[in-house]
């Protein structure tokens, strides 16, 4: 694995796009070690990475995120945020907090909500003076709360992979990401406290009704998407597509949707999810390359003759993942570790459900965290700051994170309460 | 170091913008059917306790043609993440350079990836999709016998279409080395990028 | 140097699928020691079922194991859709005769012009039917249940003509369908059901029998064509071998299994009238006789009494 990680880094580093150097780096890593003769299975490798019914929730949560924001609900929610904390010190960096949370259960990526929530409130925040670095650094960290709470393309993924139930973890992740919601709430006070920075001026409570009649049909959208889940009205794949017809209506009723717009949302969303499920084509590839190897067994192997304890190896997987996290973003890394994953999982007796969150959480920190990090890609482009100025200020925001990380990590009832309670075991 | 959308700029080639109208025509259409089965699918079952045997399945094998078809236009398009450490210290001839040395493996890789991709679809012409027989058997009674051959060679014309994209993008690169202009990547026209 | 053959399946190391991969590999150990290297991929490491067969055809891996069901919808070579003609095949002792009957050889051998060797054909176990409410007891109880299937024209035909309405969902989306009920039944063995926990979702277990769960270990038809006469042999013998070892682990865990789901809270029960489900479906056994001479010789075969 260290060789084929060399050999990926090389063309990363020189400008290769990730998921042609994933491909590339696999092909090789074949010849090297002498299965060249294999190549004739990688066709085939590709399309089974990316011929999953569920992988159809991809673009539809895309979709139904793009329709949401072009029809005017992050506005909404914005608004809705502000009504509630903006008069707090540093008001709209806790805004910031907030409106990323409620735009979670809209939106099933990180990435489309950093530039949905980026694009509003980044140039906002600089107006008022809080330094620009910091506040993309701040919506980008905030963007690690959206794969917790559902929908979530990543947990979609991790399902896929392995086997382990969509509804549930859907559910499982709601407390870790409000835990985080809370905890950056928490920094960006004490930060703004300390640093003075201004606050919104304080608004009326019947301006906050309205504010909340006005967001109340994107808050809908997460309860729907459970609840329907839940109650069989359809499956978590069907949902994303309900999800869809949700989010037309509720912009159509609004008025706020040309077909023009319509029209753009469409083929935007087809050409996005093209670059994402071509990611996970390469990796299919590289995951192979290393099945054939056996790397995986050897692996997990050397792990537990390291030690068989527990906490240990499951601090080393988390270790491993951040470090991949670093370099890859999370759909890659999930496929390439999980044959891992599932052993070590196994091995440690551990809820498939709660290790699946768990490795959500982990795989997600690295879109905020350099040299790859889409997610900070993003909030740069937006803000025109180095990355690594902004890299400077999600340091302190990565402890929270890890914090979290540690908790849910080890404490089951974190994540494993809530589903227990509203899907009981018959 | 820089992050940096690896996208080409706008260009004025009539035959150029005739393809990438058609790319988003093909794009918006299929994400249009994709959502217009599955909305059908739900509410097929609960209105008539019916279900499309069929939709699963063909929403599978759009969702393939529209990954490998419209690759070639995502990295046109700058969709593709890539990392841009050398930036702009190194001498632009430098970096063509080194472009071109890392460059030719991946060409290499989708070469191989097409020849291999048009010989795996090729050996499965036998095969037929048995979605595409359920739609055909109901509406004529004998099934449709496509095989799924028309699936599987997704893979060789995606590629052969980012393999394009990929050289045409070098080429102009080298030839504007050579001109000396502005080596820089310019960004993505900006209405092309996903207003999310 | 002993030959390499990689032998890929989708199924996890207690699934009577792996017992036949290794059962396999055995026998032909045995046959000739040293001489062969069979590497098993198990539980999906190199893909699922379909993806297996396809790499086998294609050559990228030597020997894969997958359900019969795959290989009329993968090869296009209908014949062995023989064996889930509804209840031609009796029991686990039935289906032993069959697969190492001259006919049943005659199937394999059928798949040959699709590029690949057919071995062995083994049952990994009889299909019941697992409701989540109601609990059939009758024929009409089957009416309009949402009951999952693979969507192949076979299995389709015979669940319509039962009187459900089929769904063909992936079967990784089951159990969660069936949680929230999405699904109201599903077609399926008991090993499966103990295996994958379906038990926690469906708790009324008809034990129809209507069909078995044939599985084929074939291998790449290039590769075996290139490898010495001696070793084809003992592969084509290893492949008649593991039959026996395999079906009695089957029929064994599907006996155990039972009384594990009993304790585990199922209701387990017989169709009231078998017979007439038996009738409601028999002309789809004619009909399908007539699609092919072979599966005709296979009915003929099979419907002859003991
Ligand atoms: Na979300
Ligand atoms: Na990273």
């Amino acid at each position: 694995m260290i060789g084929f990680l060399g050999i990926f880094l090389f063309f990363l580093i020189l400008g290769i796009p990730i998921s042609l150097a994933l491909g590339t780096g696999g092909l090789i890593y074949l010849y090297l070690t002498g299965n060249g003769a294999l190549v004739m299975a990688l066709p085939q490798r590709m399309l089974a990475g990316v011929d999953q019914f569920v992988l159809l929730t991809i673009p539809l949560f895309l979709l139904a995120g793009s329709l949401m924001n072009l029809g005017g609900l992050s506005g909404r929610m914005i608004g809705f945020a502000n009504a509630l904390v903006g008069h707090f010190r540093g008001g709209l960096s806790l805004v910031t907090v907030l409106a990323s949370t409620l735009f979670a259960g809209i939106s099933g990526s990180a990435i489309a909500q950093a530039s949905a929530i980026g694009s509003f409130m980044i140039p906002a925040m600089a107006k008022q003076g809080i330094p620009a670095a910091y506040g993309a650094a701040l919506v980008a960290m905030s963007a690690v709360i959206d794969p917790l709470i559902p929908p979530s393309i990543t947990m979609i993924i991790f399902g896929v992979l392995s086997g382990a139930s969509i509804a549930q973890m859907f559910i499982a992740g709601v407390i870790p990401g409000i835990l985080l919601a809370l905890g950056l709430l928490g920094y960006a006070w004490l930060k703004a406290a300390r640093n003075d920075y201004p606050r919104m001026p304080r608004v009326p409570w019947n301006e906050r009704g309205k504010a909340l009649v006005a967001a109340i049909p994107a808050l809908m959208l997460p309860v729907i998407i459970v609840g329907g889940v839940k109650f069989g009205i359809f499956t978590v794949t069907e949902s994303a597509a309900v999800a869809v017809g949700y989010a037309f209506l509720v912009g159509a009723m609004h008025r706020e949707l040309s077909m023009a717009k319509l029209w753009q949302a469409l083929y935007t969303t087809a050409i996005a999810t093209s670059g994402l499920l071509f990611i996970l084509a390469m990796a299919s590839i590289v995951a192979f390359a290393l099945t054939i190897e056996q790397v995986p067994t050897k692996f997990a192997d050397t792990l537990l003759s390291i030690s068989d304890n527990k906490l240990v190896v499951l601090l080393m997987i988390n270790i491993m993942l951040l470090i991949l996290g670093k370099f890859l973003e999370p759909i890659s890394v999930m496929i390439v570790t999980m044959p891992i994953l599932l052993k070590v999982a196994d091995m440690i007796d551990m809820d498939l459900v709660q290790f699946g969150v768990m490795v959500t959480l982990n795989v997600v920190i690295g879109m905020v965290t350099p040299p790859v990090g889409v997610c900070l890609f993003v909030v740069c482009a937006i803000s025109g700051q180095s990355l690594g100025a902004v890299s400077r200020e999600v340091l302190p925001m990565f402890l929270i994170c890890l914090a979290l990380l540690a908790l849910i990590a080890l404490v089951p009832a974190v994540t494993l309460w809530l589903p227990h309670l509203m899907m009981p075991a018959p | 170091m820089e992050a940096t959308a690896t996208a080409a700029g706008p260009s004025r080639n009539p035959l150029f913008h005739f393809y990438a109208n058609a790319i988003k025509f093909i794009a918006g259409s299929s994400m249009l059917v994709i959502v217009v089965i599955m909305i059908v699918q739900v509410a097929a079952r609960y209105l008539f306790n019916a279900s499309l045997i069929w939709a699963e399945e063909l929403c599978r094998y759009i969702l393939i043609w529209q990954t490998f078809l419209l690759i070639g236009f995502a990295y046109h398009q700058g969709e593709l993440v890539a990392l841009d450490m050398l930036g702009k210290r190194v001498n632009p001839y430098v970096k063509l350079l080194i472009r071109f040395i890392v460059s030719a493996p991946v060409c290499v890789f989708l070469y191989f990836i097409i020849v291999s991709g048009w010989n795996n679809a090729v050996r499965f012409t036998g095969q037929s999709i048995p979605a595409v027989d359920f739609i055909w058997t109901s509406l004529t009674g004998a099934p449709a016998g496509l095989p799924v051959f028309w699936v599987y060679v997704a893979v060789p014309v995606g590629c052969s279409v980012l393999l394009i994209h990929f050289v045409v993008r070098f080429a102009l690169d080298a030839y504007r080395v050579a001109t000396g202009q502005d080596t820089h990547d310019q960004p993505a026209p900006q209405e092309e990028i996903l207003p999310l | 140097a002993p030959i390499k053959m990689i032998l890929a399946h989708a199924t996890a190391e207690v699934h009577p699928g792996h017992i036949a991969a290794v059962e396999f590999k055995k026998a032909l150990e045995a046959l000739l020691p040293g001489a062969t290297d069979v590497q098993i991929f198990s539980n999906r490491q190199l893909g699922d079922d379909k993806q297996n067969l396809e790499s086998a055809i294609s050559g990228t891996i030597q020997l894969a194991l997958a359900s019969g069901v795959l290989f009329p919808l993968v090869t296009g070579r209908d014949s062995l859709n023989a064996y889930q003609l509804p209840f031609l095949i009796r029991d686990y002792d039935h289906m032993t005769k069959m697969a190492t009957s001259e006919v049943g050889q005659k199937l394999l051998d059928d798949l040959e012009p699709a590029g690949i060797v057919g071995l062995t054909t083994v049952d990994i176990g009889q299909r019941h039917f697992l409701s989540t409410k109601r609990d059939v007891r009758t024929v009409a109880d089957f009416a309009g249940l949402k009951t999952r299937i693979v969507p192949v024209p076979l299995h389709k035909e015979i669940w319509e003509t039962v009187g459900t309405s089929p769904v063909g969902l992936p079967y990784g989306e089951v159990y969660g369908a069936m949680e929230t009920g999405v699904l109201d039944a599903v077609e399926i063995n008991v090993s499966s059901i103990v295996g994958e926990n379906l038990w926690e979702v469906g708790k009324k277990l008809t034990l129809t029998g209507h069909y078995p769960w044939h599985t084929i270990i074939c291998a790449n038809k290039a590769f075996f064509d290139g490898v010495p006469a001696e070793i084809q042999q003992a592969m084509k013998q290893a492949g008649k071998n593991c039959i026996q070892p395999t079906m009695d682990y089957t029929k064994n865990q599907d006996l155990t299994g039972r009384e594990d789901l009993k304790a585990k809270g199922v209701e387990i029960h017989g169709l009231e009238d078998l017979t007439s489900m038996r009738e409601k479906v028999a002309p789809i056994v004619s009909q399908w006789s007539e699609k092919s001479p072979l599966i005709a010789e296979f009915v003929k075969v099979a419907q002859t009494p003991a």
